[in-house]
């Protein structure tokens, strides 16, 4: 009768067992040694009956002394009779010590059960180790300093390739391109001389007979221009630009053209005369006109020949 | 008239330049070039802007020139508080009658030295420069005709100098020359020095009277001015104007705004003159070049990057006559 009385207790004890609800925490980190500033991730797993809720715990409470970095969760996974919760927290340390996080107190109820039980989590362990310093060597860096790419560099380099194309550029312009153009005008000038293009243009005035036709101040002013042009290439006097006064006084100062001075004052004053005063000369002027101006270019021209052959002869 | 006949009559006419040159001359060393352009101004019926630092003869020239004009001379020294009643006259209560008397101011003269005209405020300048315009001033209800010939000259300190009110360029426009007066040579100084030390107060004799010159003034007009100068003229002011038409790129950057048409008018008037002080008939593109400095000078306002520089409207000038052909 007592085995009897005994085994139905036993059957009812398992029975109440096999019937109980399920729940378990379980905490954990992902090493047992760590250096100081490491990161430890420490996880707790609340593994339970889907009909059980449990209040969040609180582990910044818990976690005395350690800093607590990052706390992610709850997460939830589910499967058709049991539901996990896991929390996944990032800590750190800044001095070595064994450290043991303390058992985690959860709070749960049951379905239909107004009763606020808990349970604990296992207690966890853990090294905090210092940096091996070696005291016989000398101070580094604990990391190489990092080398961040120079973009100034890109910079410079890109104004500077510009730069140098666009040297590259004038310099092949003006090798070929304005040698050009100046060869032309030079080719052009130094096929005929000075002294010999202004008497052609004055066989060309010659030709045109402007003063016989009645038009003789485009006769004086055309002769004028051509001698004010002459002086500009023989000499390098700006006689275009000047006043007859002033032109004299140019060509007086310039070493070639003394010889002509007196006769280039005479042609210029009689040709202001007939330009701006109304002045109408006669025929008899008008051909002497053009006898000096041929005059002032062979004098200068003549000057110009002896120095070309003394230069040669000293040669 | 053909140019012989013409050539002989402004021989003739111009004939008292010579003896008021020489007279100027009893007391004034060397700044012939200064004379010349205050003739110029007379004949030219226009009025001078001189400008230079105190001490070169500015007053004592004008007053010179008065008195061998036989012409009526007021000088007024421009101050700060200096009111255009002072200037051009007012009217002044008659506790007698009753009635207003007009006081004429000392603008009723021929010749007017303003001293140191940009010492005075802006309305002081504006009277006196309408004045110069219109010929004539209003006092009260009535209108005065002034005397001719009227002739302002004007002095000016530079402007750097401090307590200046600087004339606006619309008021400048209206003087016909503005003369640059720089120290005289060491010879003509050492000649000041010497005249000044006599005890012998210079006489100066009246050898033109008023009349003289309004008859110049016409004969004036009949100088003649050929195309081509004309033509010269234009090239000139326009060159201030649009500087890259001329082929004068530099310049672009560095005029402000260029001469007037008053400009133009006053080169030819001037040209005409210069022509006229130098016994001939007919003008020649070296009178434009000579006073050309003169016309231009006031009417030419450069830009702050040719201040920045130091370039004056001189050097302008002078780059633009570098650079236009001569006929």
């Amino acid at each position: 009768m007592v085995n009897k009385i005994s085994l139905i207790f036993l059957f009812i004890i398992l029975t109440y067992t096999s019937f109980a609800q399920k729940i378990t925490a379980e905490a954990s980190t992902d090493s047992s040694d760590y250096l100081i500033g490491d990161h430890i991730k420490y996880s707790l797993i609340i593994t339970m009956d889907k009909d059980i809720h449990i209040i969040n715990p609180f582990f910044r409470d818990t976690l005395k002394n350690i800093n607590v970095l990052s706390i992610d969760g709850p997460i939830v996974e589910e499967s058709e009779t049991q539901r996990a919760v896991k929390y996944l927290s990032i800590l750190s340390m800044f001095d070595s010590a064994v450290v043991t996080i303390p058992p985690i107190k959860i709070e749960y109820r049951t379905k239909g059960d107004t009763t606020l039980k808990n349970i604990e989590s296992n207690p966890v362990s853990f090294n905090v180790h210092r940096l091996n310093v070696k005291v016989d060597e000398d101070i580094k860096d604990i990391k190489p300093p990092i080398r961040l790419f120079n973009y100034f560099f890109l910079l410079y380099l890109f104004i500077g390739s510009i730069i140098l194309s666009l040297l590259v550029y004038y310099f092949i312009w003006r090798k070929y391109f304005r040698k050009k153009e100046e060869t032309k005008v030079d080719k052009a000038e130094e096929k005929i001389p000075a002294h010999q293009l202004a008497l052609k243009k004055l066989e060309q005035l010659e030709k045109e007979q402007l003063w016989q036709n009645g038009f003789i101040k485009d006769y004086h002013s055309r002769i004028t221009e051509i001698i004010r042009w002459y002086f500009e290439k023989q000499f390098g006097l700006p006689a275009l630009e000047k006043s007859t006064t002033e032109s004299l006084v140019l060509l007086k100062r310039h070493p070639k053209g003394t010889k002509v001075s007196d006769i280039t004052e005479q042609f210029l004053n009689n040709a202001d005369l007939v330009k701006f005063a109304k002045y109408i000369p006669m025929e008899k002027v008008n051909i002497e006109m053009m006898e000096q101006a041929k005059a002032i270019i062979n004098k200068t021209a003549v000057i110009e020949q002896t120095e070309n052959m003394e230069k040669e002869n000293v040669y | 008239m053909d140019i012989v006949a013409l050539n002989e009559k402004i021989k003739q006419e111009s004939a008292f330049i010579d003896l008021l040159m020489s007279e100027i001359s009893k007391v004034i060393v060397g700044q012939k070039a200064m004379v010349e352009r205050l003739v110029i101004g007379l004949l030219g019926n226009g009025h001078v802007l001189l400008e230079g630092v105190p001490g070169l003869a500015k007053t004592l020239a004008i007053k010179t020139l008065a008195q061998a004009m036989k012409a009526k001379f007021q000088r007024i020294q421009f101050t700060p508080d200096l009111l255009p009643a002072d200037l051009i006259g007012t009217q002044i209560y008659n506790q007698r009658d009753g009635n207003f008397l007009i006081r004429k101011g000392p603008i009723f003269s021929n010749f007017i030295l303003a001293d140191e005209i940009n010492r005075a405020p802006a309305k002081v300048q504006s009277a006196l420069l309408e004045a110069m315009q219109e010929r004539q001033v209003t006092i009260g209800e009535t209108t005065f005709k002034l005397d001719e010939p009227f002739l302002v000259l004007a002095t000016q300190n530079p402007i750097e100098q401090e307590g200046t009110y600087p004339l606006p360029e619309a008021q400048v426009d209206r003087f016909m020359l503005k003369i640059k007066i720089s120290y005289p040579e060491r010879a003509e100084e050492l000649s000041i020095m010497r005249q000044n030390m006599g005890m012998i107060e210079t006489v100066i004799n009246p050898v033109i009277s008023p009349d003289e010159i309004l008859k110049a003034r016409h004969v004036l007009n009949e100088v003649y001015l050929d195309e081509k100068i004309e033509k010269y003229i234009l090239d000139i002011v326009f060159a201030t104007r649009n500087p890259k038409q001329f082929g004068l790129n530099n310049l672009s950057d560095l005029i402000s705004y260029g001469a007037s048409p008053r400009a133009t008018i006053n080169l030819a008037i001037g040209a005409k003159a210069m022509a006229f002080i130098k016994r001939r008939g007919y003008v020649i593109p070296e009178d434009v070049r000579a006073i050309c400095f003169d016309v231009l000078r006031h009417r030419i306002a450069v830009t702050y990057e040719a201040e920045a520089e130091e370039i004056t409207s001189e050097n302008v000038i002078q780059d633009i006559l570098n650079k236009i052909i001569v006929p």
